[in-house]
């Protein structure tokens, strides 16, 4: 936690620095006046000769009363702005982690979970940086202020003092041990509660559609409650931890009575004195009261720095390491050899001893049953996971040992499921992209002229979060074109002509073709024995191994399991 | 700076507030019992100074130690009870606010997941959960530490100010001298951090919601190597944000110290006055001391009030935002009648329709399909025919023409009459996190058996078994999943749901040929119990329907049986012999 500290709040030393004079020059200024206020008190008692005393000494408070409001909030501007600054640095730098971070590893947290750590998590660490570290060097100093004071005003009742305070603060000690259990376990209820809602808001149409809103709202209640009791059981705590320390410093008051009033009455001290004391008390109650609260902060922001770490100490999964090679920019070769991989989870293997050879800039077609395992090749060959090593060579060249930017640069997959941001159409196939030109030859190539032509917005038209407001069809040829657009040398295209007409896909297959003669190694993954046709060689897959493989023209002229698809797939004509 | 109206202000705030009760109204009793506590606490808080004073003027001074044993006693007893009471009211307070804070999460989440569609087109769900969420703590963390306890500080702050005039009007009144301008002052500051603490809600939400929606398409980001621009927008958010709550610190900060200053100047003029009232006899050190005192314990409850000040405007922008949620009424309101058992005729007459203010997306559709038929909808993509779908769900209102079901317009039928009746598979295949069965069930009371023979008329048996059986883990979006598996479940939970009528909006679109075959084959038995409207591209899915249906652009261009239309030798026949001329030929 220290080191966490340095390393974030390090950078704005100089805040905190000024930050702390601002803070010295406040207690200074609110131990002092009591002082004052002592003597003027005490020269009262010197009846009329005391008056100029009692003057100037007023005089003297204002002033410093006045100048109390300028350092106080100097001191709080100067801690709190750096508190927002680490909060920032710290979100980004998480949010950069998440996006270095590969599936591989992403997969053990849900997306609520990330985001609940990015805002909450995030934030409790703000509140220490900001508010935590003021209140921290606001105690130190104010003790030890006020301590000085009380010492030179009478050393053994100012020792008597620190028993309630010393007592109180173990007793706080226990507590917040218990506190901190409970708040972890809220936070973990939290960003559970947070998901719930998520998916439920992601599959909105599926809840209303089946009905099914109260058992959703029946299942958040559930949760709601559970973080209910949760938080009941913190507030308890809270609630005798919040007054003890307050409690320590009335007692205080208590104690001066028994010891500082026998000794005004014997006259070793005098009333004036008295009084700075109980003033001196009541100076260190703010403090006191909110070191409770501080130290709950303290352990909070605990729990949300391993949260935090748990995701930034790890470094991106690279095999490759720092110098990995730079992807070929020509269109090379892709052997598999023997890949078999399992996905986490899972007994049986997703691929099994998958060889297979595509010469550069040539095409490979893969057909397979349902979950035979394409995407899974697809997701390999792109590095969304890692392959074994060993068994995916590019260019001869082992994919893990690749860079892997370069190599994101170089292929380009369109997934099966298209996911659009809520951006407009044209924002979604460009992401970032200045050239409109590349744009146009996008959407041509991608098909949707027409469908742009006939929204109103054109491509400027919203498409909603995750794409809801465009047809399954639009949104599926938006995904494409945003393929379409890069400059790549491999080109996979998962099942992307599923949710398209005829005519449309006719459109599309012609205008790849036109693309495959431009130089890029292709694997294009159909139901369609007809989008397969054109492909220089075809893998049959199932249950993860290859059945069969050859030209499309060989495998339509034996048996199998291609000629079926397509003897199925040409059944209309028949009735 | 220009002045804000000043009963406009605070009318909407007291409306703010006043939204709020309905969900403080069942715990009231929790918080009044904490407040009978609060002036117990503050008693306590005020009779401290009063023993002390005593002890000084009547004990110490006089040199009585029988009698400062007597206050020291006492003082000792008032002050274990304030402990007490404080425990008790902030327990009791807390527990209060927490459980109105459950409600109305529980409200938000409830009101929202029943608005239509149509409203949900336009919400980033990552500015939806920032308000169940992020706005809800807020509000909870100032229910607890701050409004409610206001009403302690005023007690404290009047019990004081009583105290003080029985000790001394005028030098009391003297030191009111402070109170308009800090008054006036709190105002101002008050009314900027309103406007700033809204925007910096407004920041959050926009940061929150491009976070989540990255977070949704993490794999896109990388997979397009788009970190660096992704980070960069993100920063921008975070920066704004970041931004916005900057700006409220000058204030939130001079909130705090004015007050603390003033005290000091207070106590300058209480010196000074007291001078003169020392002299001439009125005033006594004891008192002058208990003054002290009282001066700082005035103080005290103004500091932390104006401290809450601004935790209060904070969530007052959140409790803004909350009520602004929850007053949303888009939603679709259906009849009240309930058809108990549906026999799934579906009738549109001369059904147009539009997205909200968008263009028509369907012209003057009509279309009868009778219980037993299956109607097949095609036509090129964007031709509306999952729109037709959305409006036999109710998914959507504002259509014009009449859809009729079992001959009631739908209108008049409750919504979930509706929905219970028309299942649809559809096109988006939405999954949830959890198991292969609760994603069956969606909650509702389906037994094993029916399951898996929903699971087997999809020939999905394969599938569930691979998954690991109903128990098997889905994941967010079934991410898990194969986009061939999940449109699998997504079609066994229609079937298991056994609807009177079913869309199967290119329910199979994702799945092997093969397989396609053997679940049509499987499928038309129970099908041709019910009411079917089938959407798909491939025409050999689709030539068995009673009817077909072709769309373009919204219109029906054509209606008829295969034959029919084959023999009309129009649009569809064109299709269909381009579809399988080009096949055969290539
Ligand atoms: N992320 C994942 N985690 C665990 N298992 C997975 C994951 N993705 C896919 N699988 C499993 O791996 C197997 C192969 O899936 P894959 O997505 O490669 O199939 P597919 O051939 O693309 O099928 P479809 O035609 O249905 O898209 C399936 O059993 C699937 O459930
Ligand atoms: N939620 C929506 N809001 C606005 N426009 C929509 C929405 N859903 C679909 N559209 C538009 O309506 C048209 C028809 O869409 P749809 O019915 O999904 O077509 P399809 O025939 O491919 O199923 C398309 O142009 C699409 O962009
Ligand atoms: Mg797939
Ligand atoms: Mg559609």
């Amino acid at each position: 936690m220290l080191s966490f500290s340095r390393r974030t709040m390090g950078p704005y030393w100089h805040w905190y620095a000024g930050g702390t004079l601002a803070l010295l020059a406040t207690n200074f200024l609110s131990v002092t006046i009591p002082l004052h206020l002592a003597t003027g008190v005490d020269a009262l008692a010197k009846g009329a000769a005391g008056a100029p005393i009692v003057a100037h000494e007023a005089a003297i408070v204002a002033v410093m009363g006045v100048s109390v409001i300028a350092v106080r909030t100097l001191s709080r501007v100067l801690y709190f702005t750096p508190g927002r600054y680490v909060e920032q640095n710290l979100r980004r730098d998480l949010f950069e982690a998440i996006l270095r971070h590969q599936p591989s590893f992403l997969v053990r947290y849900s997306t609520g979970d990330l985001y609940s750590r990015l805002s909450s998590d995030v934030g409790t660490v703000r509140l220490l940086a900001g508010f935590g570290t003021l209140q921290l060097a606001n105690a130190g100093i104010a003790f030890a202020m006020a301590g000085a004071q009380m010492l030179r005003l009478s050393a053994p009742v100012a020792w008597w003092l620190l028993i309630p305070v010393a007592v109180a603060l173990l007793i706080v000690q226990v507590l917040i041990q218990r506190m901190y259990k409970l708040m972890r376990r809220g936070q973990e209820e939290l960003a559970a509660l947070s998901g719930h809602v998520m998916s439920t808001y992601k599959g909105i149409a599926a809840v209303q559609g089946f009905v099914a809103e109260d058992a959703f709202v029946a299942e958040f209640d559930k949760q709601n409650d559970q973080y209910l009791r949760t938080t009941v059981e913190r507030t308890q705590v809270r609630a005798a931890l919040g007054p003890m320390l307050s409690l320590a410093s009335d007692l205080n008051v208590w104690v001066l009575l028994l010891l500082a009033g026998p000794r005004v009455i014997d006259g070793t001290m005098t009333v004036g004195q008295l009084v700075a004391f109980t003033t001196l008390v009541a100076f260190v109650t703010g403090p006191l009261r909110t070191s409770s609260f501080l130290w709950s902060i303290v352990k909070q922001a605990q729990a949300s720095i391993e949260r935090v770490e748990a995701i930034l100490s790890l470094p991106p999964d690279r095999p490759e390491g720092a110098n990995g090679q730079p992807s070929p920019s020509h269109a090379p070769q892709i052997e598999l050899r023997n890949l078999t991989f399992t996905w986490p989870g899972r007994d049986a293997p997703a691929l099994k001893n998958v060889s297979v050879t595509v010469p550069a800039g040539k095409s490979l077609g893969i057909l397979g049953a349902t979950g035979a395992g394409k995407s899974t090749l697809a997701s390999l060959l792109t590095r969304s996971w890692n392959p074994p090593r060993g068994t995916l060579f590019i260019d001869g060249v082992d994919v893990l040992d690749l860079d892997l930017d370069s190599w994101r640069r170089a292929v380009t997959l369109v997934p099966q499921r298209p996911f659009l941001f809520g951006e407009s159409i044209a924002d979604n196939i460009l992401l970032g992209r200045e050239d409109h030109g590349a744009l146009e030859q996008a959407t041509r190539l991608a098909a949707l002229g027409p469908d742009l032509a006939a929204l109103p917005q054109g491509k400027d038209t919203i498409v909603g979060e995750h794409g809801v407001r465009l047809s399954g069809g639009q949104r599926q040829r938006t995904a494409l074109a945003r393929g379409l657009i890069r400059d790549h040398s491999v080109l996979i295209l998962d099942d992307v002509l599923s949710a398209v007409d005829h005519a449309t896909e006719v459109e599309l297959l012609e205008n790849l073709r036109a693309l495959g003669e431009r130089g890029v190694t292709t694997v294009l993954i159909a139901h369609r024995v007809s989008a397969l046709l054109h492909t220089d060689q075809v893998i049959v897959l199932d249950e993860g191994q290859v059945i069969d493989a050859g030209t499309p023209a060989e495998l339509l002229g034996r048996p199998g399991r291609f000629r079926d698809t397509w003897d199925q797939q040409q059944a209309g004509e028949a009735s | 700076m220009s002045p804000t109206p000043v009963d406009a202000d605070t009318r909407s705030l007291r409306a703010t507030w006043a939204g709020l009760w309905p969900y403080l109204r069942q715990d009231l009793w929790l918080y009044g019992l904490a407040l009978l506590l609060a002036p117990a606490t503050a008693a306590s808080t005020m009779i401290q100074p009063w023993i002390l004073q005593r002890a000084i003027d009547h004990a110490i001074v006089p040199k009585d130690l029988t009698a400062l044993g007597v206050e020291a006693t006492t003082f000792l007893a008032v002050v274990i009870g304030g402990f007490v009471f404080q425990v008790g009211h902030t327990l009791l307070l807390s527990l209060a606010a927490m459980r109105t804070i459950t409600r109305l999460r529980h409200a938000i989440f409830q009101h929202t997941i029943t608005r239509s569609q149509a409203w949900f087109d336009h919400q980033p769900t990552g500015r939806l959960l920032t308000r169940a969420t992020n706005d809800v703590e807020t509000l909870g963390e100032t229910l607890t530490a701050g409004a409610i306890t206001i009403v302690l500080d005023a007690l404290q702050v009047v019990g004081v100010l009583g105290a003080m005039f029985w000790f001394d009007a005028k030098l009391t009144l003297t030191l009111l001298l402070v109170a308009p301008p800090l008054g006036l002052f709190l105002e101002f500051v008050r009314r900027r951090l309103r406007g700033l603490f809204d925007a910096v809600r407004n920041a959050l939400a926009e940061m929150n919601s491009y976070m989540s929606e990255r977070l949704a398409g993490v794999e896109i980001v990388q997979l397009y190597a788009d970190e660096a621009r992704t980070l960069g927008q993100f920063e921008a958010r975070n920066k704004a944000h970041a931004e916005a709550n900057i700006r409220t610190n000058v204030y939130d900060a001079l909130l705090y110290a004015t007050v603390d200053g003033v005290t000091s100047v207070t106590l300058a003029l209480m010196l000074w006055y007291g001078s003169g009232g020392i002299l001439s006899g009125v005033l006594t050190a004891g008192m002058l001391a208990a003054f002290m005192d009282y001066v700082g314990k005035l103080f005290r409850p103004v500091q932390e009030f104006s401290s809450k000040v601004a935790v209060i405007q904070r969530a007052v922008a959140s409790l803004e935002k909350i009520l602004g949620l929850l007053e949303v009424q888009d939603a679709v309101v259906g009849g009240d009648v309930t058809l108990a058992h549906p026999t799934g005729h579906v009738k549109l007459e001369h059904v147009s329709f539009a997205y909200g203010d968008g263009p028509t997306i369907l012209h003057d559709v009509s279309l009868e399909i009778r219980p037993g038929e299956v109607v097949a909808l095609c036509g090129r993509t964007g031709s509306g025919k999952t729109t037709i779908g959305k409006l036999l769900t109710r998914m959507y209102d504002g259509h014009d023409g009449t859809i009729l079901l079992d001959g009631a317009p739908i209108e008049t039928l409750a919504t979930g009459a509706v929905r219970r009746m028309v299942g649809s598979v559809q096109q988006d295949v939405q999954l949830f996190p959890g198991t292969v069965r609760s994603n069956l069930t969606l909650g509702h009371e389906i037994g094993d058996d029916k399951l898996m023979a929903a699971v087997r008329m999809v020939r999905a048996e394969d599938v569930v078994a691979r998954l690991g059986g109903l128990d098997g883990r889905v994941d967010e979006g079934g991410k898990n999943l194969s986009g061939g598996e999940a449109q699998l479940l997504s079609f066994a939970r229609t079937m298991a749901h056994d609807p009177a009528v079913v869309v199967l909006d290119e329910a199979t679109a994702s799945v092997d040929s093969l397989t396609e075959a053997r679940i049509q084959e499987a499928t038309s038995a129970i099908l041709s119990t019910k009411t079917t409207l089938v959407i798909a591209h491939r025409l050999s899915t689709i030539v068995g329907a009673t009817r077909i249906v072709l769309l373009d652009q919204g219109r029906v261009l054509e209606t008829g049986s295969h034959h029919a239309l084959m023999a009309q030798n129009g649009s569809y026949a064109a299709l269909f012999r381009e579809q399988f001329h080009e096949l055969a030929t290539d």
